[in-house]
């Protein structure tokens, strides 16, 4: 199935800079219709508020957290396979696996560059 | 030596009357501890080897100089100024380069737009270049992180030292006195030397200042225009 780039994309991160920067990579990519979110819990409830087709998350923010975020969204009936990639300076395996296991579906570690997304995104969304 | 019957006269002071303030006890009660053993042994056994009485009086001398020179380090300058100040000079850096990230971010989205305009090969190297530009300026996300692990190491070495001042009690007036005179002392032979008004040029060596603090430059160049 072919990207749709005109989906919703849903960004948190609680440094403004890094949301327009990846405002910014996005839009290089063809993805105009984003969303910012400072923390999990305003992410949570722009989610529930309406449909998006991918969240990009950061982990360390407050006061909810990336990952907290993420298992509210997989205990979500309505979210439970929303596209999750998870953008962070966490750079400990442990985080990596805890993620995982929580489900996101992919990890970009900071700092990252234009490419690193690029290649995140057609391995969660597909080929664009 | 300690003779066997001084040894337990003092091994019952201090479990009869002192043991449970002991284990409770800051420097200062320590010192009155070992003060009222000494007074106790005076009173109830006038024979006590000497030897013993000046070791525990060396005791207490130990305890009250250690204190003092604690003290006269000043910790409770370190948690009450130097480490603020500390803290407030590193949210200063943070909010600098959000703010310096921000204006070169809103500079590459311009040059963005120009590209569009022009279109073709030039909108293509544009956009290369802008995309390295956005990438770069991750810096202050990475860097403010880990600014925020040092402004929360701080406070742990202040909550450290508020403990500390709490074993180690206040000054006591004497002291403080004493400490007052010989600082004043200290800055009366350099103001003889560099004249009473004289700033040194280790003074002026202050580097950037707050922006609530800074001088502007219309300031300077009133300062100027009035020179």
């Amino acid at each position: 199935m072919a990207v749709e780039k005109t989906m919703p994309i849903l960004i948190v991160d609680d440094y403004k800079t890094m949301l327009r920067i990846i405002r910014n990579l996005l839009k290089q990519l063809g993805f105009e219709n984003v969303e910012e979110a400072t923390d999990g819990s305003a992410a949570l409830q722009k989610l529930r508020e309406s449909k998006f087709g991918l969240v990009i998350s950061d982990w360390n923010m407050e006061p909810m957290t990336g990952i907290q975020l993420l298992r509210e969204v997989r205990a979500d009936e309505n979210m439970k396979k929303m596209p999750f990639i998870m953008v962070t300076a966490e750079s400990k395996t442990e985080n990596v696996v805890i993620a995982k296991e929580a489900g996101v579906s992919n990890y970009i570690v900071k700092p990252f560059n234009a490419a690193t997304l690029k290649s995140k995104l057609i391995g969660v969304l597909g080929e664009f | 030596m300690v003779s066997n019957n001084i040894a337990s006269a003092l091994a019952e002071e201090l479990t009869e009357q002192q043991s449970e303030k002991l284990r409770r006890a800051d420097a200062h009660e320590i010192l009155e501890i070992v003060n009222s053993i000494i007074e106790s042994m005076n009173r109830d056994i006038p024979s006590i080897d000497i030897a013993i009485r000046e070791d525990l009086q060396e005791l207490a001398d130990f305890i009250k100089s250690t204190k003092q020179e604690i003290l006269e380090l000043r910790p409770d300058e370190i948690s009450q100024e130097h480490l603020p100040a500390a803290s407030i000079e590193l949210d200063a850096i943070v909010s600098a380069t959000e703010n310096a990230t921000n204006a070169i971010m809103e500079s590459a989205e311009a040059i963005e737009a120009i590209g569009t305009e022009l279109g073709g090969d030039a909108n293509d190297r544009l956009i290369d270049a802008t995309t390295r530009i956005f990438e770069a300026c991750s810096f202050q996300d990475i860097t403010g992180q880990r600014i925020g692990k040092v402004v929360r190491a701080l406070r742990e070495i202040e909550t450290k030292i508020d403990d500390l001042l709490g074993v180690f009690g206040e000054e006591d007036d004497d002291a403080r006195q004493a400490r007052l005179v010989r600082h004043s002392a200290a800055n009366d032979g350099a103001a003889d030397n560099e004249g009473q008004d004289a700033i040194s040029d280790a003074d002026l060596l202050d580097g950037p200042q707050l922006p609530e603090n800074a001088i502007s430059q219309d300031d300077i160049d009133n300062l100027f225009a009035n020179g």
